[in-house]
């Protein structure tokens, strides 16, 4: 980290400029900040993004509806699976296509896994950050399960890819709900350990409590969404108000905190990974049997390989599939769907001018627009408490730089 | 003036000639409004009892220039209104030869990120917004890459990019004055 010891605006006392970043352990990817110190406290804190720009906005005017879902895996990494559920539910929406039964539950159960999966990264190096190791060690081994129950499902571990326009990539193994459930059933002991490790401990309570704390109104006017929102008191999920697929036929509850600082972000994010054990638990129960797709009379779901070899009808279908300039035609339109990611609202604005890609993709990244309230949380607080801060806030440089 | 429910007729009501265009597409509403008008009303409907959109959801922008239209951006914004539960997408119609608008970073704190975005990479301005830089891509950069007419591949600025070459081994000066040749014993 190098520093440059000048004088303030002021001329007053002296202050250091200090580059925190971009390769930083504590920044959990490349964030780069230049903080301004007078001795260990923020005076100023300047954040500098783009060290990630893929300009994953533009590449979605040139994939078709299918092909950009590899792309949006790679924004927040974390929780790949509810990218691709977001983009598709928008991609969906767009095209006015109603999914199956079981596709929607299987999109929830990949989800909650998601966002458990998720959660569990960011109590566990938030933890880490601050001296606690054994934490992030318990959340890694369990995050190490749900990765091989996302490699059983869709074959990856890390960028599944795992939802198609109109349907899933493939069915739910026979022996997955088995090994989710035991999954479910483990879960709940590894949490009360994190529990019990962290939530009265007297140095994590005193590096949390208290530090960057924002209350409900002000996280509403900086545009906070997700545990960031909650934690401030605001009960406000999209799963709960706004319903998108199954999440109306669960019984689970919002959490909320109170003081909206490190300390209840933290709390919010541990209670969440229940309530998706709750949402989980209900959803293996309800799972209907069924097709996982529109079928082939939409025109927007390829055959299956086994008959596109072997039958003519599926091998027209196929080629008029994935041939230039043929394939799923979008309607003139936008649409928008809401949905809840980990990090809070994820959505997709599609505009679409009839092509085969769509005229402009934006996404809605949580991350970017939580992480801008920072120089806020921070200015006035001391150097260490950047990194509590920014460890509570879960930001994913790749979902932040696009 | 009693609270407006119907969020088309309050803002005509609110303003008349400001509404451009109403457009609803699989029950979204979607409302482009001028860009003089587009401050006061968002403010309206920020503040009205009936409407209450208080959370800005999104901030992006459109370049509409092969949609046909009489202007050639758009900046849209999702609003949310908690109290009520629901969603509405308004649009600022944007001219391409002289493209910028009024911020509204003074009614939302979460836009300023947001319009400094739109302003990298569509070259839409703020009028009003305190701190109107680049956000994602180089200060030095030139153009606005989620323009129609910029290439997917970019104008040559990856094969033109200044690299530092990698230092020769004898370019290095030698630490200890009895250091032997670095690829000495190879």
């Amino acid at each position: 980290m190098p520093a440059t010891e000048t004088l303030n605006s002021a001329g007053a006392a002296r202050t250091l400029t200090l580059n925190f970043g971009p390769q930083h352990p504590a920044t959990h990817g490349t964030l780069r900040l230049v903080l301004e110190l007078d001795g260990e406290r923020v005076v100023n804190c300047i954040p500098h993004l783009g060290y990630l720009h893929c300009g994953f906005e533009k590449l979605g005017e040139h994939h078709d509806f299918n092909q950009f879902v590899t792309v949006t895996d790679r924004m927040n990494y974390m929780s790949p699976i509810c990218n691709n559920v977001a983009w598709h539910l928008s991609a969906e929406k767009l095209f006015g296509l109603e999914i199956t039964e079981r596709c929607k539950y299987i999109r929830v159960i990949y989800a909650e896994m998601s966002r458990i999966a998720d959660h569990l990264v960011c109590v566990g190096t938030a933890a880490l950050d601050l001296g606690a190791f054994s934490a992030f060690l318990y959340a890694f081994q369990q995050r190490e399960i749900l990765y091989s129950l996302f490699e059983l499902g869709t074959g990856h571990r890390f960028t599944c890819s795992a939802t198609r326009l109109g349907g899933m990539g493939r069915d739910l193994p026979p022996n997955f709900t088995e090994k989710l459930r035991y999954f479910v059933r483990g879960l709940p002991k590894v949490l009360s350990e994190v529990d019990r490790l962290l939530s009265r401990n007297r140095i994590f309570l005193d590096r949390t409590r208290g530090i960057g704390a924002i209350s409900g109104g002000e996280a509403i006017d900086w545009s906070l969404s997700g545990p960031m929102l909650r934690a401030s008191g605001v009960a406000r999920d999209v799963r709960k108000d706004e319903p998108y697929l199954v999440y109306d036929r669960f019984d689970w509850d919002v959490v909320i905190g109170e003081n909206g600082d490190v300390y209840d972000r933290y709390l919010v994010r541990l209670e969440e990974m229940r309530q998706s054990l709750r949402i989980l638990d209900q959803a293996i129960d309800q799972l209907p049997d069924g097709p996982v797709d529109v079928g082939l009379d939409n025109k927007v779901v390829l055959p299956e390989k086994k008959r596109v070899y072997t039958k003519m009808e599926e091998l027209i279908h196929h080629f008029e599939m994935i041939m230039p300039d043929k394939g799923p035609m979008s309607p003139v339109g936008e649409a928008y769907v809401p949905t809840e990611s980990p990090n809070g609202e994820l959505g997709f604005y599609i505009v679409s001018n009839g092509g085969k890609t769509p005229y402009r993709v934006r996404v809605r990244p949580p991350s970017f627009i939580n992480y801008q309230v920072l120089p806020r949380l921070v200015v006035g607080r001391m150097l260490s408490d950047v990194i509590a801060v920014l460890g509570s806030m879960n930001v994913i440089a790749g979902e932040l730089d696009r | 003036m009693e609270p407006a429910t119907d969020i088309e007729q309050g803002l005509r009501r609110a303003a008349p000639e400001a509404v451009l265009d109403v457009h609803r597409f699989r029950d979204q509403l979607t409302i482009t409004l001028r860009r003089e008008h587009a401050k006061r009303l968002l403010g309206f409907m920020r503040d009205d009892a009936g409407l209450r959109f208080a959370f800005l959801s999104d901030l992006s922008g459109v370049d509409v220039v092969e949609l046909g239209r009489a202007w050639r951006f758009e900046v849209v914004y999702h609003l949310v209104s908690f109290d009520h539960n629901r969603r509405v997408r308004i649009k600022t119609a944007v001219p391409g030869d002289d493209p910028w608008t009024d911020s509204v970073v003074d009614l939302w704190k979460g836009a300023i990120w947001q319009e400094r975005e739109v302003f990298d990479l569509l070259g839409v301005g703020f009028r009003g917004h305190p701190d109107l830089r680049r956000i994602l891509l180089p200060d030095d950069f030139a153009d606005h890459p989620l323009r129609r007419d910029y290439p997917l591949r970019g104008k040559g600025e990856r094969e033109n990019f200044p690299v530092l070459g990698k230092p020769r081994p004898r370019d290095f000066v030698p630490l200890f004055a009895a250091a032997k040749e670095p690829n000495a014993g190879h």
